[in-house]
């Protein structure tokens, strides 16, 4: 059971809770597209339930389910194009032609149920070809061509229905299996329906977990980028219109089972019944969206709507009508859903919370024992001019300098005085916190990565991330963001931070704008290879640093300005206490010295009108709307301040370079025979000052003295 | 609540009817250089206020509490007389130069006998608070910035979103006869060369405006300056040489916006501290910052958000800037107030770094890179 830091922000029980935070997440969930047909079909069902009497007794349902999987099938079928970024407009007429087919060959020529089932397919299979060699083959415009088509396949339609309704009409024929797939219900449905549902789930498999499926997909949402990518789009085009006419010529079967006659206006307008069901589905007409399950769902409401009207004896026009209504309005929302709702989460997201501080103390005082100063002003540069943000810096045993790089790499410094620098790793990301483990591996904590080891000879391999999923969030938190620091417990266990579960990488200025307890400490075990969390929400949780016996980790958060210890053993093993509060700056990382107490980087500090704008989250959300991220209050980041605190929590002196021309900011410093090393994010070189005092001639590099190896 | 719910709901439904926030761009006349920097120092003076030309090498200069004779020739500078309080503006008044004092009142320097008279003195009223003087032949015109805040309290006045100066002509007898009030801290003045109107400054609303003194009209010049406008005078070219000791900032038009947020600062936070622009960077920890002034690899990028500022510009009359010279983000000669013609060269008073500058002269300094 992981520690919760929600406590720390001092803030009421109410405000773990965000509801236009919660809305920004539901609204990015793919699964939210279908919110509005969903609503619909409810409304649908549960107004014609209340207003037709015996709307819900099985004889309705089992015909609307007949009517449902002939029109769904259709849909289908248009789904399947319009994905792929055409337009099939002569559905109808196939399930004409199918149907009038399928009459014939049962009554006239008194063909075998199954080879006319076969038969119907095939007639519908045939018409799509031409429509996909026409289009996919000679490339004229789908539209155009299938409004063509739609023509000629409803006069051969017409010419099957002129040729043969006579003898249709005074042929009766009596067939076990034409009158079971008719009549017979299975769980109150009949046949049709239950294939419906079949090639539902066939279809949506395909589209969502096969290659075909996106394939079509890709096609549909760019033809240029699909073909560049090396797809075969004639080929995949054609496919998508032989499916529709073969699911077409299935639906024109059923019709012709379920009705037995064939007529000149069969399917007539079917083509506009079917692309308002897409639509209504979710299914963008502009390609590259949609699913099995949403043309189900939009056939679900055509087809209550249709049946419900006729139950209510209303006028066929009013269905026309209401079907005219329902397209131009979900056209509408398909447009402005799809092209506004990256831009509405945009403007929801980030909801700042309002975070009361403790007083800030005047760092500029004379007695204050922050009083900047030039201590750090003349540190000795290491790598200047060729790195790029070291955020962190390690020392190996050999007294070899590592340190990050905003570009993604690990530098490597050698030599009596460091000055031979080399790209050690190229691990990519941000690289952050790092530490030594026991075999000399430099893991290191990677912004927009997660935790990552770089054997001796460079090579880097991922140690964890991800972690669990936490249960009742919305947005998926498994992955590590903003892996920020590290450190290494005498047992072998990593500690980390991950500052922020919504925030990536380089975007930590949104987690300190937002202020909200959005990261979380965690372990990383060897043994196992499990990262678990110990500490959730947690706010901003930056600088790990295991205690010198051993028994805690402290803990900082840099945007409550507070370093906290959490126990790992000891009577109060799993609980955190207070170490500092109410700093002066936003501590940044934090790391054992040699005489027993520890040394903590500033990333920034606080100022009176930052702190009131802490206190007023309106202020900050307009902040974060009206002005460029530039133009942002922000703590002071031109400071490069370092202080040491004493194993009790007392702060004994702070280091500064006052100037801040070469060290514009100390994000990290490491303590290694008798040098204090300096590392910034935003600096090109890594500093060191050799230390006053005489009590680190022994001990080379600072381990933990329970167990404790020699570690950075 | 209600009428801002409403107002956003009319931006919403008619995006075009929102407010104006933009600020002007810095480009023809105004794009961003560093000639200020390749200027020269002439020399280093407490609190610098405003300079005027004597003649061709010399030019009198207030800053603190004292009027300055300063020779560009052989880079000298003599104190020629101290107040009881700051001295701010001047102007030629024959062989006297007019020096307004706060808290005072105005005096005249005569500069061959080397006397000080006194015009008008009071401790109340607009006469103790005075930004500017301007003689026109025989008749003396001053500018009170503020009728609640005194000079020095320049920062409560802005952030209050005050416009209680006013443009004042000073009698024979004494009094003052009021011209123009309710203007937004009137900072510089001067007249015109064909001394037929009067050119004054209103920093809180970015304004250049004429006066006219035959018919007592106003007419803004322009008021979109991309930045707080100090002193203004004419060269002898006829153009406007106008100083900026600050660019508008949109954090700060962000806070002027945030009624809630500004009343507390100003009530609970210490006024050196405030967002709000400046002279100068107090390089205090806690002064505020704007993310993108942070310093990257030991550079600060010169086009970052800044409260301070340092800017010269020469216009024409019709207040369309010609050229000008800048101190950006990262420099140090901010604040300039007022900037004058000496012989052929520039000299600038740089109040931010507490310093004179000197110029080859009008239009020459410019760099171009083609």
């Amino acid at each position: 059971m992981a520690a919760d830091g929600f406590a720390l922000t001092g803030s009421p029980w109410f405000r773990r809770f965000s509801v236009q935070r919660t809305f920004a997440e539901l609204l990015g969930k793919r699964w939210m597209d279908t919110l509005a047909p969903v609503t619909l079909l409810a409304i649908v069902i549960l107004y014609f339930g209340a207003s037709v009497p015996g709307f819900f007794n099985g004889a309705n349902i089992a015909t609307t389910g007949q009517i449902l999987a002939e029109d769904g099938l259709l849909a289908l079928g248009m789904t399947v194009v319009i994905l792929g970024g055409g337009i099939d407009l002569s559905v109808g007429s196939i399930y004409a032609v199918a149907n009038g087919v399928a009459v014939v060959l049962f009554k006239v020529y008194v063909w075998p149920v199954p080879v006319i089932i076969l038969m119907a397919i095939v007639t519908g299979v045939v018409c799509g070809s031409v429509n996909g060699l026409f289009i996919s083959h000679l490339k004229t415009r789908p539209f155009i061509t299938t409004l063509v088509t739609l023509l000629l396949f409803r006069s051969i339609a017409v010419f099957v229905d002129q040729n043969y309704s006579a003898r249709v009409g005074t042929t009766f024929r009596v067939d076990a299996l034409w009158d079971n797939l008719a009549n017979n219900q299975y769980g109150g449905f009949t046949l049709s329906f239950i294939i419906l549902l079949a090639l539902v789930i066939i279809l949506q498999f395909i589209i969502t977990r096969t290659r075909f499926g996106w394939q079509i997909t890709a096609m549909g949402a760019s033809r240029t980028s699909a073909r560049r990518a090396g797809m075969r789009l004639d080929r995949l085009g054609f496919e998508t219109y032989v499916i529709s006419g073969a699911l077409a010529g299935l639906s024109g079967f059923f019709v012709a089972n379920r009705v037995g006659s064939a007529s000149q206006s069969t399917g007539q307008g079917y083509e506009f019944i079917a692309l308002t069901a897409v639509i209504i589905g979710g299914v963008s007409l502009t390609g590259g969206k949609g699913t099995a399950t949403r043309a189900l769902i939009g056939a679900g409401v055509v087809v209550i709507l249709y049946q419900g009207l006729l139950l209510q004896n209303r006028d066929a026009n009013i269905y026309q009508i209401m079907l005219a209504v329902i397209l131009i309005l979900f056209t509408i929302i398909d447009l402005k859903y799809s092209k506004n709702l990256d831009r509405a989460i945009q403007k929801i997201f980030m909801v700042p919370a309002a975070i009361r501080l403790g007083e800030l103390i005047d760092v500029n005082e004379l007695d204050s024992v922050y009083r900047p100063n030039r201590a750090l002003t003349d540190a000795e540069p290491i790598g200047l001019g060729l790195l790029d943000g070291p955020e962190d810096v390690v020392l190996d045993r050999q007294g070899r300098l590592y340190c990050g790089d905003r570009r993604g790499y690990v530098w490597q410094f050698s030599g009596p005085n460091l000055e031979d620098g080399r790209i050690f790793s190229r691990v990519g990301g941000l690289p952050l916190g790092l530490g030594v483990d026991a075999h000399d591996n430099i893991i290191v904590c990677v912004g927009g990565m997660g935790l990552y080891s770089i054997a001796p000879d460079g090579s880097s391999h991922p140690l964890a991330t991800r972690t669990k999923r936490s249960k009742f969030r919305i947005r998926d938190d498994s992955p590590l963001r903003l892996t920020d620091d590290l450190d290494i417990a005498p047992d072998g266990k990593i500690y980390f931070s991950d500052a922020s579960t919504r925030f990536d990488g380089v975007e930590y200025m949104f987690e300190m704008i937002e202020a909200r307890p959005n990261g979380r400490v965690l372990c990383y075990d060897p043994a196992t290879g499990d990262t678990s969390t110990i500490v959730k929400n947690m706010s901003f949780p930056n600088g790990i640093c295991v205690a010198h016996d051993g028994r805690s980790i402290l803990i900082n958060s840099s945007s409550l300005y507070r370093v906290d210890r959490y126990w790992l053993e000891g009577p109060q093993a799993g609980s955190m206490e207070p170490f500092l509060e109410n700093l002066p700056g936003g501590p940044d990382n934090i790391n054992r010295a040699s005489d027993g107490g520890y040394w903590l980087a500033f990333a920034a500090m606080r100022s009176p009108v930052f702190d009131l704008a802490y206190e007023d989250a309106s202020f900050r959300l307009g902040m974060l709307k009206e002005l460029a991220q530039d133009e942002w209050l922000t703590p002071n980041l031109n400071t490069s301040c370092v202080i040491k605190i004493s194993e009790s929590g007392e702060v004994v002196e702070a280091l500064w370079d006052e100037t801040q021309r070469n060290h514009s900011l100390i994000t990290s410093m490491r303590e290694y025979d008798g040098w204090l090393y300096l590392g910034g994010l935003t600096n090109n070189r890594v500093g060191r000052v050799k230390l006053s005092s005489a009590s680190h001639a022994e001990s080379k590099s600072v381990g933990i003295v329970v167990g404790g190896g020699s570690r950075g | 609540m209600a009428s801002r719910t409403f107002e956003l709901v009319k931006e919403f439904l008619r995006p075009d009817s929102g407010a104006d926030r933009s600020l002007p761009p810095m480009d023809g006349g105004y794009t961003p250089n560093d000639d200020l920097d390749r200027f020269e120092g002439l020399c280093s003076l407490v609190d610098v206020q405003d300079v005027l030309a004597v003649d061709h090498r010399r030019a009198v200069v207030t800053a603190g509490r004292a009027l300055w004779l300063v020779d560009v020739f052989d880079i000298s500078a003599k104190c020629l007389v101290e107040f009881d309080g700051q001295a701010t503006g001047m102007d030629r008044l024959g062989d006297e130069v007019l020096v307004a004092v706060t808290g005072q009142g105005l005096y005249a320097w005569h500069l061959r006998n080397e006397a000080l008279r006194e015009i008008a003195l009071s401790a109340r009223g607009p006469l103790s608070n005075l930004s500017a003087v301007a003689a026109v032949g025989s008749r003396i015109f001053v500018t009170c910035p503020s009728a609640e805040h005194g000079w020095v309290d320049w920062p409560r006045d802005l952030m209050n979103k005050r416009s209680s100066g006013g443009l004042f002509e000073l009698r024979d007898d004494g009094t003052m006869e009021t011209l123009i009030s309710g203007l937004a801290w009137p900072f510089g003045l001067c007249a015109s060369p064909d001394m037929l109107s009067l050119f004054y400054t209103e920093s809180w609303s970015h304004r250049l405006a004429r006066y006219d003194l035959a018919s007592g009209t106003r007419t803004a010049v322009t008021d979109r300056l991309p930045g707080y406008p100090a002193r203004v005078r004419f060269t002898r070219e006829g153009t406007l040489l106008l100083a900026m000791f600050a660019l508008r900032n949109q954090l700060v038009e962000f806070v002027l916006r945030r009624d809630r947020y500004r009343g507390r600062m100003l009530a609970e936070i210490p006024v050196e501290d405030w967002i709000c622009p400046s002279y100068r960077s107090t390089l205090s920890v806690r002064q505020p910052m704007q993310l993108g002034a942070a310093v990257h690899l030991g550079e600060i990028k010169p086009w970052a958000p800044a409260l301070s500022y340092g800017l010269v510009a020469e216009l024409t009359p019709q207040g369309v800037a010609l050229v000008s010279y800048q101190a950006r983000a990262g420099a140090t000669r901010h604040g300039v107030t007022s900037a004058c013609e000496v012989g052929d060269r520039l000299l600038v008073a740089c109040r931010g770094n507490d310093e004179l500058l000197l110029g080859r002269g009008v239009g020459e300094e410019h760099s171009h890179d083609q």
